[in-house]
């Protein structure tokens, strides 16, 4: 059981393929992927952890919200890995 | 004859079965190209002012592209051209497929039908002409029945057919026309046009070689530009890079969306257009919820989700890639739900899927696909009838029409039934659905004054799932152009993306003389329109020009043989736009005429999520962009002056 003083619980989902390319996929990205990271851990970790590709090229989206590498997340954050895009 | 085009078209009367070729010159193919070039050339000089498009003096043309079939790469769109009566102006809906091909082969560049035909016909177009044959027993059909009885009646399968279903036959001024197997050249009402005339279907078929000044350039074009399509640029990726540490989305005056090529390639190869839904709904460019609702707030993420990316793809069966394409954002998916369960079918686009998912806030995958098969069939614009449905929920929610019109559907968000339902009797003109069939501009006119402010439009034509509010370059699409509530011309994002000003110098010189962002993001969009007529002109695809940079130029020369400038063509696109426009101001269509919805400038705008407080100018935006085409405020078209000076003063 994690300790909920020194660590929070956030939940990833990652779309465009996102879930193909990454490490820890085994998962429906409906689903999202719950991760218990450190207090104060930001952005820019995760997505290393993920291993995702081309990482500083995303977008990332945390509770609706499009969100810098350099955020740093809270309990229960939602967050959203996409590629870019546009148009169609 | 130098290469490219075929050098005749035709016009057939289906009143009396007249047939007539003409032979236009090689001036005449410089001019305006192909595509809906020649379409306006001819219709804005053989169709009286005033004609009502339903009736029997007006034109509907098909229309090939000049690069189509040539070996140039994305050429394979075809164009229905016409005035439109869903607009009352110029109007144009393309599609990809193989019929364009086809047509030239059959040694046309468009085929022209005036007239009424007392009995339904179909028409046959081969090398040796057109005939007119009996469709008193396709008519009734769906789009796709009709496709296959043609093909099985002339034991060809290599015929390609454009049809009208249901919605054409019954004259929704929403309805299109349908290639393919469900491919539907979708906006401007002119599946309606199509119905009046009678013409259930045009069936093309030929084997004549299309000509090419220097076909050996063009494989060394298309070796070039494949080795780059297939490359992912590092400095495409670096503006997305600050993009994500700035994390701003600039909207108002700026470039709205931090897309580059060569992402949206890759998605679109792995997707389609469905890779764009997640990503459209939380930066605000899908409208939620007629317009009113906030993506991730509104329309969550699972329902996003449920209709984007992966979980569309799940359905796809095999790829699908229209003629000349490298791309192949199309697919074939299994119908696993209603009344095509169990058959294939084209996999929906994104505007399908926002207009029947965040629109709506509806996310039932299975329902959206029904709806999308049933709508091909029935060859109708699933943008328009998805707003249409917005439309109606709005008014009934608020009180605006009861039960009693809705025939008992207690219409509400999300209803999957009553989305279906209400489908249904659009394409059946039943009940409530005979008032939506003509579009949401006259059913306010049915329905009262209160319904005005739900009713999604702009100059008549339903807007697309691209929110003005984000890209205000749409908002100029949307109210200034020849095709009001258009999104496949130009906006900020899309100018950026076509590399207007490294194609260009004329371009490049246009946006360098702006002052401020705004004027210089205005000529760029000019820049893009110009340039998005020479594609549509050329038969070529817009996701072909947003995903790389398209050597038109090259193309151009290598096909025709011309050796003209990039300037050259450049104004050439800016005679093509000024001559589609000029017809609306002929028609008598006024720039107020062509205003976007309030909702859609964010009049009232939003208290919430990434589109909060922002409202567009569009009365500055709109005056930008008559200055910079050098058009006439007041009428919204090219002066008398500019007409002479591009050559099209006939219309004058």
């Amino acid at each position: 059981m994690p300790d909920r003083n020194k660590t929070i619980s956030v939940t990833v989902r990652l779309f465009t393929g996102l879930d193909r390319d990454a490490r820890e996929v085994d998962q429906n990205p409906r689903d999202g992927i719950t991760f218990n990271l450190p207090k104060g851990t930001r952005l820019r970790r995760l997505t290393k952890e993920l291993d995702l590709p081309d990482r500083y090229s995303l977008a990332y989206f945390v509770n609706g919200k499009q969100a810098g590498l350099l955020r740093k997340l809270k309990e229960g954050d939602e967050i959203a890995c996409l590629r870019p895009s546009a148009g169609g | 004859m130098p290469g490219g085009y075929m050098g005749k078209y035709c016009v057939v009367n289906l009143t009396d079965g007249a047939t007539e070729t003409v032979e236009p010159s090689d001036e005449f193919y410089r001019k305006y190209l192909s595509g809906y070039g020649i379409g306006a050339a001819v219709i804005a000089q053989r169709q009286k002012q005033g004609v009502d498009p339903l009736s029997s003096e007006s034109h509907l043309g098909f229309c090939s592209g000049l690069l189509t079939g040539s070996g140039a790469l994305f050429s394979g769109r075809f164009m229905v051209v016409g005035k439109s009566p869903l607009t009352g102006g110029w109007g144009d809906a393309n599609a990809g497929g193989f019929f364009s091909r086809e047509l030239k082969k059959a040694g046309y560049d468009a085929v022209f039908f005036t007239g009424r035909a007392e009995k339904p016909v179909w028409a046959y177009l081969t090398e040796k002409g057109v005939e007119i044959r009996d469709a008193s027993a396709l008519w009734g059909k769906d789009a796709i029945e009709t496709e296959e009885l043609i093909r099985d009646k002339l034991g060809d399968r290599r015929v390609q057919i454009a049809a009208i279903g249901r919605a054409g036959e019954k004259i929704s001024l929403i309805s299109g026309v349908v290639t393919d197997g469900g491919r539907i050249a979708a906006r401007s009402g002119l599946g309606a046009v199509m119905g009046s005339k009678g013409l259930k279907a045009f069936a093309v078929r030929g084997k004549q070689k299309i000509p090419v000044a220097e076909p050996d350039r063009i494989k060394t074009i298309n070796k070039k530009f494949m080795k780059e399509f297939n490359e992912s640029k590092v400095a495409d990726r670096l503006s997305v890079r600050f993009m994500n540490f700035s994390s701003r989305i600039i909207s108002r005056t700026g470039i709205s969306i931090p897309a580059q090529a060569s992402t949206l390639r890759e998605l679109y190869k792995r997707y389609g257009t469905p890779g764009l839904t997640v990503y459209s709904a939380l930066t605000g460019d899908m409208p939620i919820k007629n317009w009113d609702g906030v993506g991730y707030l509104d329309y969550t993420l699972d329902s996003a989700a449920k209709n984007s990316d992966e979980s569309v793809i799940r359905y796809q069966k095999r790829k699908y890639a229209c003629h000349s394409c490298p791309l192949a954002c199309g697919g074939i998916i299994d119908i696993k739900k209603g009344r095509y369960s169990g058959t294939e079918g084209h996999k929906p686009e994104y505007e399908t899927l926002g207009a029947f998912g965040g629109l709506l806030l509806h996310d039932d995958l299975d329902t959206i696909i029904e709806i999308n098969e049933m709508c091909n069939r029935a060859g109708i614009d699933t943008i328009s009838t998805g707003t249409c449905i917005a439309f109606a929920t709005e008014c009934f929610l608020k009180g605006i029409i009861d039960e009693k019109i809705t025939d008992g559907l207690k219409l509400g968000w999300g209803k999957s039934d009553e989305i279906v339902k209400l489908t249904e009797m659009i394409i059946q003109r039943e009940g409530l659905g005979d008032i939506l069939a003509d579009g949401v501009k006259r059913a306010v006119e049915k329905i009262g004054p209160d319904s005005a402010e739900f009713a999604m439009h702009a100059g008549g034509q339903e807007l697309p799932m691209h929110d003005s509010r984000l890209d205000p370059g749409y908002g100029i699409a949307y109210q200034c152009e020849p095709t009001p509530g258009r999104h496949t011309i130009s906006c900020f994002l899309y100018a950026n993306l076509f590399n207007v000003e490294k194609i260009f110098p004329e371009a490049r010189r246009m946006v360098r003389g702006a002052k401020g962002k705004i004027a210089k993001n205005v000529r760029r969009y000019t820049a893009g329109t110009f340039y998005m007529q020479l594609i549509n002109s050329g038969g070529m695809c817009l996701f072909g020009a947003l995903t790389s940079r398209i050597p038109i130029v090259e193309y151009l020369n290598a096909v025709t043989g011309w050796g003209l400038s990039a300037d050259d063509y450049f104004r050439t696109g800016e005679r093509i736009l000024s001559l589609r426009k000029a017809f609306n101001v002929r028609e008598g269509i006024k720039p107020e005429d062509q205003k976007l919805s309030d909702r859609a400038m964010g009049k009232l705008p939003l208290k919430e999520g990434p589109l909060k407080n922002v409202t567009i100018d569009m009365d500055a935006l709109q005056s930008e962009f008559f200055q910079t085409v050098g058009w006439d405020p007041a009428t919204g078209g090219p002066t008398r002056e500019k007409m002479k000076e591009l050559g099209i003063d006939m219309l004058t």
